[in-house]
């Protein structure tokens, strides 16, 4: 099994490697120069070009390449052209934020999606389990900014229960104003519940037909005990792989919420980066993001390792 | 808040904190802030926190070119001169400064026993330090405009220095209210070398602690500031909220203070129980800023066509959501130079006529480059359905910072917009798109009547003089057209009710050494 | 779950042609009825909306701004003062036909390189092409599709390019595993005997039977397509105001969601319910 794994971990760098130069390309492809952004309109040509020296981006592009993978390396994601500090601080000022966020989703969307799935499973057919899968379907349909301004009309303008401008101050962390989080949060957790919600549905649906269940059933253990550790168990694999593979997806998700409720996480990092065409800033940030997926896709295999060794490691 | 928010490159020009009054003739301006009630005793301690509606860039004066830096710039260095509530220049950090009677030579006396907040002295001998900084083309500063045509400085003694200018400049007096007249630890510039920009030292009311990069900027008490007993906050923190929304609820709800600045579209928003707005008539203008030199907007009558196809109103009442003044040139009703007998009416029967002398009665097709907010998809919006009215045809470039900057500087557009946030003297919100020579704004303008007039303007202290000079400069514009001036935007402001002795400067400055919260 | 889809398409049957029972049993769940029937409507509106709708797309009545809903405005007004209701239709053909235009170049690209990789299976051109995929499938879609929208500019062809791009590694995946069961079959091996090329063997032979779990999936992507062409528009990275577009309708006036929250909320039924029905009959295909 070591052997997969290290198979696995090995066969993720050319992976990394690439990542990292189709960013690299993507980055340098964006017109415009971020030399003059930097200095506004009263730029002289001679000023433009002595800070396109300063910044390296006089030299040909394939040696500001190997410079960049050569630094990349070594750790070194580079400086941010506008705020002149490393670009690895400022991914680990704002990845909190992040990281925060898309686990205050994941645990709302499995408070939401796993009871709501259980009752949809065992009250198959009837109306609850025709409600949810509504609700899924909505929660599907929706584009996440839309569901954002949802919840924020709902929540702000009409109930005045939540503030929407809570994390956008100074960026407090989840453990200080949880509630700030609640409604970004949500927004997120809103398209994941629904499939969790499936998944767990087909599980016990799956499991009260097994025979298996029926004849612990015959030997008196209680019903409402079966269902829940067998179900759970059997369930635990399809969540993890499906968390697992959203990650991708959450981060998406997370530009366009950290833009709407205006969270200082990386979403917002990028953004900013994008229209100030601070490269470096750019850089760091999707390759970052892509690494973290790579990460956790990783990790989502060894929990299966851990969880369920019928699986074959080829 | 999109006002301002992408129009960086063109809001450097607000740099010279130029205001009404000029050398020893402080005489009176109309630019009074309006001021929130003050209590008799400002309660001492606590912290405030400025909501901004973007992020700051570099809090180096000799580097900023956005408002949000200088407000923030304002607190950490002070500035030699300051304008007060009713918009005089008062002495600050210099305790005098006078002009020779030629304009050339002004002797600068600085206060004593200052010390930035890491010890340095403040002395002569920083200033010239600074200021040499700006001068040198090394630096790439863009205040070197705001400086001036500097011959030599010389530091006269450890608290007097004398400037020399190779012609007489007139707006110098007002540049030291701006990023001019911050000075800073030159220690902690040579010391933090390019990282000076996020670790700025000071003199002013406030030093500064710490700036989270994309984020909040804190700064906390200067407890060896020159005033006695000031500032009376320990600590302020500036935080942008870039959503509009999200700033106004941030302000009924309290978690912040003051709200800088309020987007239009929210001012409804404004809880009385929370806080109130502070409109204050702005300086500046905001327009259309044409380039003579391409397509048919070459020919006058099309550009006066275009004028008067604009219902300037409208742009007013929908994107200003009424606040601000129709504006009839670059200059602001705040102005003392400003001529309040210009008009510019709307009328499409005039723009026909015009059309019918251009040659082209039923009308042409022009591209203007906007920058991709919402504002400015707005205001597009609106001018392409008003001028289809007349048979003009509007285009919209939507493009990112980088690229509009890059065929702004390159003088490849035909017309784009400009959001001028204003100063009290008018050279700044005039020099540079009407002088040919300035050499800033490529937008194909020469009149060699406006040059001299500009230059002369320049050149006088005296201000009745330079107000008629201001006139005729807007009067000749209004024929020539290369800047169609559709409003002068308010300053607006949103200040939490335990906020107290707060000011909103038509200047746009956020001081806040004499603020309190209660 | 991107992939579990996946390889539950490229496990799909491999027969082609749809019988009779099979559009019988299509049409007896209720759902799938609803869903065909919006995509009716949906098409009638983007077709024919210089017809149905009341105003122009951009006709401006700026002393009627932010109006509510009423008799004259069934849906009310923007901050121009421009009829929602109308916007909303005349956005319909750009919104939809950008996702389908998506997801067809995605499906063209995709095939072309799963097929060739899947066809070159174990040479380098196979692991250079499926690594790439692999690393573009890395990058999240949305901050991928960003960057592209903005390296190529706005616009809406910018835009489905993006989008486009984003899509085709999972097309590309789903046919190479198809090819990859396909080419050891017998009648390939018959076809090489008797001489013929790889271009014609992958275009003849293989192209046919390995086509459908990519319009399985093409079908289940449109719905995807529409979001993130909203998404995009959403960012202001879409088609060129004053054109609507109902992502870009939502975000031009997202600071008047206190005050007229309808012009948010119009336009995201429509983003709503084009989804809805397009997810809803490709799920209803999928099980045939």
């Amino acid at each position: 099994m070591a052997q997969y794994l290290i198979r696995r971990v090995l066969l993720s760098i050319p992976t990394a490697f690439l990542v990292a130069t189709i960013v690299f390309s993507l980055v340098h492809l964006v017109p415009g120069n971020p030399a003059v952004v930097i200095l506004g309109v009263q730029a002289s040509p001679s000023d433009v070009k002595m800070l396109d020296q300063q910044l390296h981006l006089n030299l040909p592009i394939w040696q500001q390449y190997l410079d960049w993978l050569g630094q990349l390396i070594q750790g070194n994601l580079g400086t941010s052209m506008i705020y002149q500090v490393p670009v690895l601080q400022l991914i680990f000022q704002s990845l909190p934020r992040t990281i925060e966020l898309s686990l205050v989703a994941m645990a709302l969307s499995i408070l939401i999606g796993v009871p709501a799935g259980l009752f949809a499973g065992f009250y198959h057919g009837r109306l609850w389990d025709r409600i949810s899968l509504y609700l899924a379907t909505v929660g599907v349909v929706l584009p996440g900014f839309v569901i954002a301004l949802l919840l924020i009309y709902v929540f702000t303008y009409r109930l005045h229960w939540l503030q929407i401008a809570g994390i956008a101050h100074t960026g407090t962390a989840v453990w200080i104003s949880p509630l700030a989080y609640l409604v970004p949060g949500l927004t997120l957790a809103f398209g994941l519940s629904g499939p969790l919600m499936r998944i767990l549905r087909t599980e016990v649906r799956a499991v009260a037909m097994s025979d298996h269940i029926r004849t612990m059933r015959m030997m008196g253990s209680s019903e409402g005990r079966i269902m829940w550790k067998w179900t759970f168990k059997n369930a635990l694999i399809p969540m993890i792989t499906f968390l697992g593979t959203q990650l991708g997806l959450l981060m998406g998700g997370v530009v366009i919420i950290e833009n709407i409720f205006s969270i200082p996480g990386m979403g917002n990092l990028l953004v900013t980066g994008i229209f100030n065409k601070d490269y470096p800033v750019v850089q760091g940030c999707v390759l970052a993001m892509a690494f973290m997926v790579i990460v956790v896709n990783l990790l989502v295999e060894l929990v299966y390792a851990v969880i369920d060794p019928r699986i074959s490691y080829r | 808040m999109t006002k301002k928010a992408v129009a960086a490159g063109i809001m450097s020009l607000l740099a010279a904190g130029t205001l009404a009054a000029c050398g020893s003739t402080s005489t009176t301006s109309n630019g009074s802030g309006s001021s929130t009630p003050t209590s008799s005793s400002p309660a001492s301690g606590g912290t405030l926190t400025v909501g901004t509606y973007t992020t700051a860039e570099t809090l180096d004066p000799a580097l900023s070119h956005t408002a949000l830096d200088q407000q923030i710039m304002d607190n950490i260095y002070g500035t030699l001169l300051q304008i007060n509530k009713s918009g005089k220049i008062v002495p600050n950090l210099a305790t005098n400064v006078s002009v020779s009677a030629n304009g050339l030579q002004y002797v600068i006396t600085l206060r004593q026993g200052v010390k930035f907040t890491d010890g340095t002295p403040f002395n002569a001998a920083a200033v010239k330090y600074n200021w040499e900084r700006i001068l040198n083309p090394a630096t790439a500063s863009p205040e070197a405009g705001n400086i001036g045509p500097v011959q030599s400085i010389t530091v006269n003694s450890p608290y007097q220095l004398t400037v020399t200018f190779k012609q007489a400049f007139a707006p110098f007096m007002d540049s030291l209210t701006g990023p001019v007249g911050m000075i800073a630890s030159p220690t902690a510039i040579q010391k933090e070398g390019k990282a000076f920009g996020t670790h700025p030292v000071g003199a002013g009311p406030f030093a500064f602690q710490s700036w989270v990069p994309n984020g909040a900027i804190t700064l906390v008490k200067n407890s060896h500031y020159f005033k006695a007993g000031e500032p009376y906050l320990n600590k302020v923190v500036f935080d942008p909220i870039l959503s509009a929304t999200t700033l106004v609820d941030a302000l009924d709800n309290g978690q912040v203070q003051i709200a800088d600045v309020l987007d239009p579209s929210q001012l409804g928003q404004v809880q009385s129980s929370a806080a109130h707005v502070d409109d204050v008539p702005g300086l500046g203008w905001y327009g259309m800023n044409i380039n003579v030199t391409q397509g048919p907007l070459k020919n006058v009558h099309n550009r006066r066509a275009l004028q008067y196809a604009i219902d300037k109103s409208v742009i007013r009442k929908l994107v200003f959501n009424g606040t601000g003044a129709i504006a009839n040139s670059q200059i602001s009703p705040s102005s003392w130079a400003y001529d309040a007998a210009l008009k510019t009416p709307y009328s499409p029967t005039l723009a026909k006529k015009e059309l019918q002398a251009a040659g082209n009665p039923s009308g042409f097709t022009f591209t203007v480059q906007a920058q991709n907010t919402n504002e400015y998809i707005q205001l597009t919006q609106i001018l392409q359905s008003q001028l289809a009215k007349v048979g003009i045809t509007m285009h919209i470039q939507l493009l990112d910072t980088s690229t509009y900057l890059t065929n702004l500087n390159s003088g490849n557009y035909q017309a784009d917009f400009v959001n001028m946030s204003g100063t009290l003297d008018p050279n700044t919100s005039t020099y540079i798109f009407d002088d040919s020579t300035a050499d800033v704004v490529k937008n194909g303008y020469d009149n060699p009547t406006v040059n001299s007039l500009l230059n002369a303007a320049l050149a006088t202290p005296n201000q009745s003089k330079r107000a008629q000079d201001y006139r005729q400069i807007a009067q000749l514009m209004n024929q020539d057209l290369p800047i169609i001036d559709f409003v002068n935007p308010a300053v607006l402001i949103g200040v939490g009710n335990n906020v107290h002795g707060f000011v909103t400067f038509p200047t746009e400055y956020l001081y806040l050494g004499r603020v309190s919260v209660k | 779950m991107a992939l579990s889809m996946e390889e539950q398409i490229a496990d799909a049957r491999p027969e082609t042609g749809i019988r009779s029972r099979q559009v019988r049993r299509f049409f007896r769940r209720p759902g799938n009825i609803v869903g065909l029937a919006l995509i009716v409507v949906i098409a009638v509106v983007g077709v024919g909306a210089h017809w149905i709708a009341p105003y122009g797309a951009n006709a401006t009545n700026f002393s009627d701004a932010l109006a509510h809903p009423s008799m004259a405005h069934l849906l009310g007004t923007d901050s121009l003062g421009r009829d929602v209701l109308s916007r909303i239709i005349y956005g319909t053909d750009s919104s939809i036909l950008a996702s389908l235009g998506a997801v067809l170049m995605a499906l063209i690209a995709g095939s072309v390189i799963g097929l060739v990789a899947g066809y070159a299976k174990g040479t380098v051109l196979d692991e250079v092409l499926m690594r790439i995929i692999d690393a573009v499938l890395v990058l999240p879609p949305l901050v991928l599709a960003m960057a592209l929208a903005f390296i190529f500019g706005q616009g809406l062809l910018n835009a489905i390019i993006a989008i486009a791009v984003v899509f085709s590694p999972q097309f590309a995946r789903v046919v190479r595993s198809k090819v990859l069961t396909v080419r050891e079959l017998p009648f390939i091996e018959a076809a090489r005997g008797a001489g013929a090329g790889h271009a014609r063997i992958m275009l003849r032979h293989i192209l046919p039977s390995v086509i459908q779990p990519a319009l399985v999936l093409a079908t289940l992507s449109i719905g995807n397509a529409i979001i993130l062409e909203a998404s995009l528009a959403y960012l202001g990275l879409g088609l060129q105001p004053p054109n609507p577009s109902w992502g870009f309708m939502v975000s031009s006036d997202v600071n008047y969601l206190s005050q007229a929250p309808w012009l948010i909320f119009a336009p995201s039924v429509a983003i709503a319910l084009s989804v809805f029905a397009v997810t809803v009959v490709g799920q209803g295909l999928q099980e045939l």
